[in-house]
């Protein structure tokens, strides 16, 4: 813990400290500034190899967190109905003796844990606790595109986790469904190779072509972008590898390896144009060019696998680098590099529960029913499809433990709260989720003094463990997550990098100053090829019949809320949105034709109706928006999560049903029709211009206006 | 003499919001809510602008950081009846908050509408007070605020310079938005001197200012971005 101003530092000075960014599983590197023993600042760490000195909006936004006005600080215990919203606090002690009475009386089989992202030393705790009781295995709540992106990643190149992309060194990137630059894997990392591939080699700037049949803001910055159909982003892939194939654009390696991916011939251009509502010469034009490009990679996922298809899509979009020969190419696809050290926390290859059976549980369908669910830093009812039917199946859930900073959604209907510190207070190890091509472990100690009682995630799942019988506790010998990293350090010294000639000790000193262990370079992994035959072609199906429901939604997660994180943070609310420059409030994108069609102005609230659920939203009028399609930001609509989230904006996840991706058990997050109804005017709190007000009274006009220059200058 | 300038590469900005953030956190910029947001008085010192070109399905998008251009010949200054607004010897337009009288004239005759005025005293409900940043004032209601180019870090930057009898070099002082960019699409420097990499880069043949032919001459500079150039 440390003290509200350090030994050695005057009243009034300014020192940085170096941490990890606990915003997004992606464990960014971070200094922040402290004065007084207040955090002022978060900037990224210069040194880090993952983010280079950039942090995201989200990662500033770390602060507003640690002051906010609405944090849990003491454990709180349920006293009015379930979902009201009423709770009292209590002390650690009873608190703890409360969940250790009922872990040991509720039995293994009844349990259910859910943690918050996969990889990492918390999640590996949890699976460990789990495992050691007998309990069915955790469920880890994590955007499910990823887990559709891991399974085809594993198919395509023979690695179980997200490929490493190396967009900087390319010079043609087509990335079909992945928003690169939005909130999907890292997007600081992402942001800064777009911007190296096209600025940081002078006189070579690399090319970005996106297929994507929503405007994203990875869309919005790409040099070309297709819209295509949406679910028929496989179909385009595969009519690329034909293109390549009839025209003997690739060589015989990579013809073999990819025809051991698909067998079968690919589509005709002709019917696969079609299909995807692009034009033959497009796809072709863009098929000679990526065969022409030196370096090149192709990027897929995103709202790609969360079509019914999604993993067709994200195999056939994969399975390009075979045919191109860019596995282990500079400017192509890496294995991402990982020290692991979870895997002694729990042998790799232990059961992954997915989410479908744990709410099949929840709605008591199948499998035992639960009696105690504890739930790690995470918010299911949130993030997942309301047809999931989670939150009717949670009242009958006996026992709720949730482990939270918040009164998030999840954690409003919990019996018990156990508090937990922030990113800031606490000391922190983290490996990226989806690592880069160097490997990183994150770690740092606290940089503030914490504002309540409110503990690391690891050491309360310690505690929780140790106050079992002693089978059970045998297996947790560590005093504190701290002491447990340390020793996985110890343990791992001889493969960490800039280990030699140096005692443990000194090691693990010179890390927390630098804020990890890292190494900069190039990637180097190379992935080892198709581990199968991909899948077959499917149509992508939808939820809810076209004529009754006319539009398809695609939820996104945007840079302000991220999947619902960012919500309570007023600086996120107020940021305007890039594309829209809505603040504070929930929108749905509409094209202007469909707009006209249905009698919609800009600003009027909507009526959304979909097989699963209903929602009012208010409409921001797009010309980029594809017609057909509708899009709504992820991340607001809480029940609770504190003064500035409160009942603010919707949640498009409401209107998900439980389609899932075909070949897997994730749910098919952009499959579901909705029809609109317009309800009232109304109007958005908007930083720039809306589509109806343009070219009108030109109070902020723009334009490019010649600049004198000697010329000749670099660039 | 040192004249501070900034070039910003539009081919690397991806328009992710983070230097915005960077900008309230560094700045004690307040937030408005909903509501006087609506109102139209939302304070981005730094805003990203999104302009499409194009119809659907060829439309294209293009991203555009704007911010107080600190002009040499500035608007804003002429108009303020209490000298409020002036132009400092290393080239910033600057504020002094404690006379402005909140005419908004100044606003009202910038033509990159990048002022403003403070309609309410800022609140950071306890304890997000505690994240303010001591070396910037809090502004009260009824006066005008705008970029700064991060004024209190040039300061620490010529503190430090001196503090280790040095010379400020170029790549010391950075903005909070040059900072935070995930993109390297801000950088911040001297105009002055030709060795910096903002002199340098406003040579390039993609250069040109904000609403040139106004006559403002902005100390920032936009790189044109697309694959023409
Ligand atoms: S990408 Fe994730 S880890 Fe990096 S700064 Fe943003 S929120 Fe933090
Ligand atoms: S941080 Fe950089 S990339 Fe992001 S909006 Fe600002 S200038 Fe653009």
């Amino acid at each position: 813990m440390q003290p509200a101003v350090r030994p050695g530092v005057l009243a009034g000075e300014s020192v940085w400290y170096p941490s990890v960014c606990t915003q997004c599983p992606e464990g960014c590197g971070i200094q922040v500034r402290i004065v007084d023993g207040n955090a002022k600042k978060i900037e990224g760490n210069p040194t880090h190899s993952t983010n280079q000195g950039g942090v995201c909006a989200l990662g500033h936004s770390a602060l507003q967190e640690l002051y906010n006005p609405d944090r849990i600080l003491d454990p709180q215990k349920r006293i009015g109905n379930r979902g009201d919203g009423e709770f009292e606090a209590l002390s650690w002690e009873r608190a703890q003796s409360e969940v250790a009475v009922l872990m040991k009386s509720v039995s293994p089989e009844n349990m259910a844990f859910i943690g918050s992202e996969e990889p990492g030393l918390v999640g590996g705790l949890l699976r460990r606790l789990s495992d050691s009781l007998g309990a069915p295995s955790p469920v880890f709540l994590e955007p499910p595109e990823y887990r559709v992106e891991r399974r085809a990643s594993a198919l395509s190149l023979g690695i179980e986790s997200i490929p490493y992309f190396d967009v900087a060194r390319s010079d043609y990137v087509l990335s079909i469904g992945s928003p690169l630059l939005d909130r999907w894997h890292n997007p600081v990392h992402y942001t800064h190779a777009v911007a190296e591939m096209r600025r940081g080699r002078p006189g070579r700037r690399g090319k970005l072509t996106q297929v994507e049949a929503r405007m994203s803001l990875t869309s919005a910055n790409a040099d070309e972008w297709l819209p295509i159909v949406p679910g028929t982003e496989g179909i385009f892939a595969r009519a690329i590898a034909g293109i390549l194939l009839s025209q003997d654009l690739v060589k015989d390696l990579g013809r073999r390896q990819y025809e051991r991916l698909f067998p079968a011939p690919p589509p005709s251009l002709g019917g696969a144009a079609e299909e995807c509502g692009l034009l033959p010469e497009r796809i072709e034009k863009i098929a000679h060019e990526i065969a022409a490009a030196e370096h090149r990679v192709v990027v897929a996922g995103g709202s790609a696998a969360g079509h019914t298809n999604g993993l067709f899509n994200t195999v056939a979009g994969l399975g390009l680098n075979l045919l191109l020969e860019n596995l282990g190419e500079p400017g192509g696809v890496f294995a991402p590099a990982t020290f692991d050290l979870g895997r002694h926390l729990s042998p790799s290859g232990s059961v992954q529960t997915p989410m479908a059976d744990l709410a099949a549980r929840v709605r008591g369908e199948s499998g035992e029913p639960i009696e105690l669910l504890l739930v790690v830093e995470a918010d299911p009812l949130h993030e997942l499809p309301a047809g999931w039917g989670l939150a009717s199946g949670f009242s009958d859930i006996a026992n709720i433990v949730v482990l939270s900073s918040f009164f998030d959604d999840t954690t409003y209907q919990a019996d018990l709260v156990l508090p937990l510190n922030t990113g800031l207070e606490r000391f922190n190890a983290i490996e990226p989720a989806s690592p880069t091509g160097i490997p990183v472990l994150g770690i740092a100690e606290s940089v503030v003094e914490p504002l309540g009682s409110g503990q690391h995630p690891g050491d309360v799942l310690l505690a929780v463990a140790q106050s079992m019988g002693e089978d059970i506790s045998a297996a947790f010998p560590w005093s504190s997550f701290e002491g447990l990293v340390r020793s996985l350090i110890n343990e791992d010294l001889g493969n960490l990098p800039g280990s030699r000639n140096i005692d443990a000790s000194s090691y693990y000193r010179d890390a927390l100053a630098r804020g990890g262990i890292f190494e900069t370079g190039d990637p180097s992994l190379t992935p080892p090829g198709p581990s199968g035959e991909g899948p077959s072609r499917e149509q992508a199906r939808f939820d809810g019949e076209e004529a009754l429901f006319p539009f398809l939604l695609i939820p996104f997660a945007s840079i302000k809320a991220g999947h619902g994180r960012g919500a309570n943070r007023p600086w996120l609310q107020e940021l305007p949105d890039p594309m829209s420059t809505i603040m504070w409030s929930s929108w749905v994108e509409i094209s202007p034709s469909d707009a006209s069609e249905i009698g919609v102005a800009d600003g009027d609230w909507l009526r959304l109706q979909s097989p699963n659920g209903l929602l009012e939203v208010q409409a921001v009028i797009d010309p980029a928006v594809r017609p057909g399609l509708v899009g709504i930001p992820l991340g607001n609509g809480h029940q609770d999560y504190g003064r500035y989230a409160r009942g603010r904006g919707s949640n498009p996840m409401n209107l998900v049903g439980n389609l899932l991706v075909d070949g897997t058990n994730e749910p098919a997050w952009a499959s579901t029709r909705v029809r609109i109804e317009r309800i009232r005017p109304g109007e958005l709190a908007r930083f720039g211009k809306s589509y109806e007000q343009r070219g009108e009274g030109e109070n902020i006009p723009v334009g490019w206006a010649p600049h004198e220059t000697d010329q000749g200058g670099e660039q | 003499m040192t004249r501070w300038g900034m070039v910003i590469d539009t081919d690397r900005c991806t328009g992710c919001g983070a230097c915005v953030v960077a900008c309230h956190a560094e700045n004690n910029i307040q937030t408005v809510g909903e509501e006087e947001a609506r109102n139209g008085r939302a304070m981005h010192w730094l805003r990203i602008e999104r302009h499409y070109e194009g119809e659907f399905p060829d439309i294209q998008v293009r991203f555009l950081p704007v911010l107080c251009q600190q002009c040499g010949s500035a608007p804003c200054e002429p108009v303020c009846p209490v000298y409020a607004t002036y132009r400092t010897p290393e080239g910033l337009n600057a504020m002094v908050y404690s006379r402005c009288i909140g005419t908004r004239y100044c606003a009202n005759n910038c033509p990159y509408t990048v002022r403003f005025f403070n309609w309410h005293a800022g609140e950071w409900p306890k304890p997000l007070d505690r994240q303010l940043n001591p070396d910037v004032s809090v502004r009260p209601a009824g006066v005008m605020e705008k970029c700064t180019f991060c004024v209190q870090r040039i300061q620490e930057g010529q503190d430090r310079a001196k503090d280790e009898s040095r010379q400020v070099t170029d790549g010391d002082i950075k903005t909070a938005c040059s900072q935070s960019c995930p993109a390297r699409a801000i950088t911040f420097g001297d105009l002055e001197n030709s060795e910096s990499r903002v002199a340098q880069m406003a040579k390039s043949a993609r250069a040109s200012h904000l609403l040139e032919d106004l006559g403002t001459d902005p100390s920032v500079i936009y790189l044109q971005g697309g694959e023409e150039h």
